[in-house]
Order: C-alpha cells, then sequence, then structure tokens
C-alpha cells in the first residue's frame, strides 16, 4: 500500500482508505476505483493524500456468489421481507427491491461472507441479524443515503453482534466491547462497522453500558439502535405495535429524535 | 514523533502545523471527524493527538472515550472553543486526556503542549 498526492493519482487505481466528509457521509470509500470525477470530488474537498492499492496482493478479488452461506442467505431474506410485511407495521413492501439490492450487493465481500458462515449457525442470531439489516437499510432509504453509504449501513447493521459469537443472549452487553475489539484489529474492516458494533446498545441520554451519549454516538449507531431494538422486542414477543410505541416512548431517552422520526417514516400509517 | 491533527476545520489543522512548522522531527496525519481519527489511529499509530471537541458524525469527548480504550501510551490534547467549561475539562480529564486548551490557542501555548507532552512520552519510555 502507497500513499499518493492528488496530482499523482490517475484514473483507475484504487483507493485502500475510506474518506468521510466532515459530516460523515463516505467521499471515497475503499476498495472503489478511481475516476476522474472521483478525483475532481477529493480536490473540491481539499483532501491532498490517499492510499493507493499498488499491489495484486492488496486486491481482494469478489467471492462467488453461489456458496452455500450466500444462497442460503438470499431464502432466508426472502421469508423475512415476507414475515415482517406480515406485520404490518413497517412499510417494507415498496422498498424490498432495492433493499435486497444493496444487501445483495455486500454478500460478495470475503468478511461478511466469513462472518455469516458463524453467524448462520445459530439461527436467531442470523435472522436477528438480517431483520435488523433489512430495518436499518429501510430507514437508511428513507433518509436518502446515497448507495455506498447503504452499503455501509447494511454492512454494520449485519455484523453489528458479531461479538456474540455463536450465541445470541439479550443480556449480554460484553459483546458490543468484544465485537469492537474483534473489528478494530482487523485492518480490512472499515473503522464506522467496529463503532456500529461498540455502540449499538448507548442510549442516546447517556444511560447504555459505556456511556456514550447525543454526539458522541456516530449517526449509523444511533439509527441501528431503533432496528435493532423493534427486532429484539418482537424476538421478546411484543407485538410490532407494542415494539412501535416502546421506540416512540424512548424518543430522547433511548433514542436520538430525529432517529425516532426517521423510524416513524417508515411505519404505515 | 506523530502527531495527529484532529478537527473539522481544516484551517484549525493548517494553523498547528504551521505553528509546529519549525520543529524538526514530527510528522503529520489529519483527520476530520473521530471516526476519520479512529480509522487513522490504527495506520499511523500516534504519539501526541490534538483533537477539536464539537465535531459532526463522532464528536471529540466520544472519541476521546474509544481512545481511552484502546491507546494508553499516546498524549492526548484537546482543543476546543469548549475549553474553559469545567464540565468539559472534567470530562476530558476523566478520559486521561494529557491537556485541555482553549480556542483560539495561540503558537506558544501550542508549543508549549506538544513540548510536554514530548516530555513525558520520553520519560515514560526511559522508566
Amino acid at each position: 500500500m502507497k500513499s499518493l498526492t492528488i496530482d499523482e493519482l490517475q484514473p483507475g487505481m484504487i483507493a485502500n482508505q475510506t474518506i468521510c466528509d466532515a459530516r460523515g457521509t463516505i467521499l471515497i470509500a475503499q476498495g472503489i476505483t478511481l475516476t476522474e470525477s472521483y478525483i475532481s470530488r477529493m480536490r473540491k474537498f481539499n483532501i491532498k493524500t490517499i492510499a493507493i492499492q499498488d499491489t495484486e496482493e492488496d486486491m481482494e478479488p469478489p467471492c462467488s456468489l453461489s456458496t452455500p452461506v450466500v444462497q442460503r442467505t438470499i431464502t432466508t431474506l426472502s421469508a423475512l421481507f415476507d414475515s415482517l410485511a406480515e406485520h404490518k407495521t413497517i412499510d417494507i413492501k415498496k422498498t424490498a427491491y432495492q433493499i435486497e439490492q444493496v444487501i445483495y450487493s455486500i454478500l460478495d465481500k470475503h468478511a461478511i461472507q466469513a462472518f455469516l458462515e458463524i453467524d448462520a449457525q445459530n439461527e436467531l442470531l442470523y435472522h436477528h441479524s438480517l431483520r435488523t439489516t433489512i430495518i436499518a437499510v429501510n430507514m437508511g432509504l428513507a433518509q436518502g443515503y446515497d448507495y455506498l453509504n447503504l452499503e455501509y449501513l447494511a454492512m454494520c447493521a449485519l455484523m453489528h453482534d458479531c461479538g456474540m459469537g455463536r450465541d445470541y443472549q439479550e443480556d449480554d452487553t460484553e459483546h458490543a466491547l468484544l465485537g469492537f475489539k474483534k473489528l478494530r484489529d482487523n485492518l480490512k474492516m472499515d473503522m464506522i462497522i467496529a463503532l456500529v458494533c461498540l455502540q449499538h446498545h448507548e442510549y442516546f441520554d447517556g444511560s447504555g453500558s459505556l456511556g456514550f451519549n447525543r454526539s458522541q454516538i456516530t449517526e449509523f449507531a444511533r439509527l441501528i439502535a431503533i432496528a435493532d431494538y423493534y427486532d429484539r422486542l418482537i424476538i421478546k414477543k411484543n407485538t410490532p405495535r407494542q415494539a412501535l410505541f416502546k421506540i416512540l416512548g424512548g424518543s430522547g431517552t433511548l433514542f436520538d429524535p430525529d432517529m425516532v422520526k426517521l423510524f416513524q417514516t417508515t411505519v404505515l400509517s | 514523533m506523530r502527531i495527529l491533527l484532529v478537527d473539522d476545520s481544516s484551517f484549525s489543522r493548517i494553523t498547528l502545523k504551521r505553528y509546529f512548522a519549525d520543529i524538526e522531527g514530527l510528522e503529520f496525519a489529519e483527520a476530520s471527524n473521530g471516526i476519520e481519527a479512529l480509522e487513522l489511529h490504527r495506520s499511523f499509530a500516534p504519539d501526541i493527538i490534538f483533537m477539536d471537541i464539537t465535531m459532526p458524525q463522532l464528536d471529540g469527548l466520544g472519541t476521546l472515550k474509544i481512545f481511552s480504550m484502546v491507546d494508553s501510551k499516546a498524549k492526548i490534547i484537546m482543543v476546543s472553543a469548549l475549553g474553559n467549561q469545567t464540565y468539559v475539562v472534567e470530562e476530558c480529564k476523566k478520559y486521561g486526556t494529557f491537556a485541555v486548551l482553549a480556542k483560539p490557542v495561540s503558537k506558544d501555548v501550542a508549543i508549549k503542549a506538544l513540548k510536554d507532552a514530548e516530555k513525558q512520552l520520553i520519560a515514560g519510555e526511559n522508566q
């Protein structure tokens, strides 16, 4: 890996780091092939240098999409969309195709496939991860994120419980820290994925287990916290309406009010 | 000595770099928010971090808390317009920050903080 200045960049080179703007929106994603428009985008945002992949070894070829775990995930997703639609709470039918496309596009990544191999061994955890991803990406679409950010949001949501290993345990809060450390140690994992894992049980008012509050919690973690909570309530036998009211009731205390409003826009009236 | 400058204002980052321009042996990396700072921290492994507090997406206090979980070596100097507020200073101290400077920071104050942090790092290495 080498770092090049903006003047040395050529279209066709592959970025080896993710660069965000001041709002945290991704401008250049790791692994993306640079084009003239990306390079001029970098100039516009006054980005002076970027790490570039310079050897074949740095390049990670996409994996096959015909592996058993990917096939199982595609089939499972379809069933989960049906069951979520049956809740008649979240408006999922119109956006199902877009959500599927976003999730399919992250399934060819090595790290995602490796994670699914473990996750799929526990059906409860596997279904929870996938349902959280569907609900989160649905919110991301309502928020107007671009495709790249939707992909990152999907990866964060899918892996938010990776610290749990193979067991889904409702009361376990250690998994956030464990997952963060595991993801942070893997340089191929973007930091935002590790951060969402760390902060998805944090509450907006700072009463969560690690005490992060408000702007100390990343936007994706504030969004995914709601998707995750909704599904955990359903797992605990709440009805979809009960789950919805508990989320509304947690606005400003457990959850970012803006994210609760966003969630509400994805709810059937 | 590797220095990481974290601030959403490029002007603030440039100002600090200018202040330190005459000091030899410094290597700089820059981040404009907490996520970028944590990402860069993995590869750049800074010795000293100058960090703003009010930043979008993940602010300086949140980032400081995470640094305190993963890095006990780096000296963190918070640089913020909120640097005069007792609550902010207390919160920063709780998470092991080396110093809290109030913006706008003068050249002398910035260089003194850098030199003090450098001294402590060297003293720590010799122990």
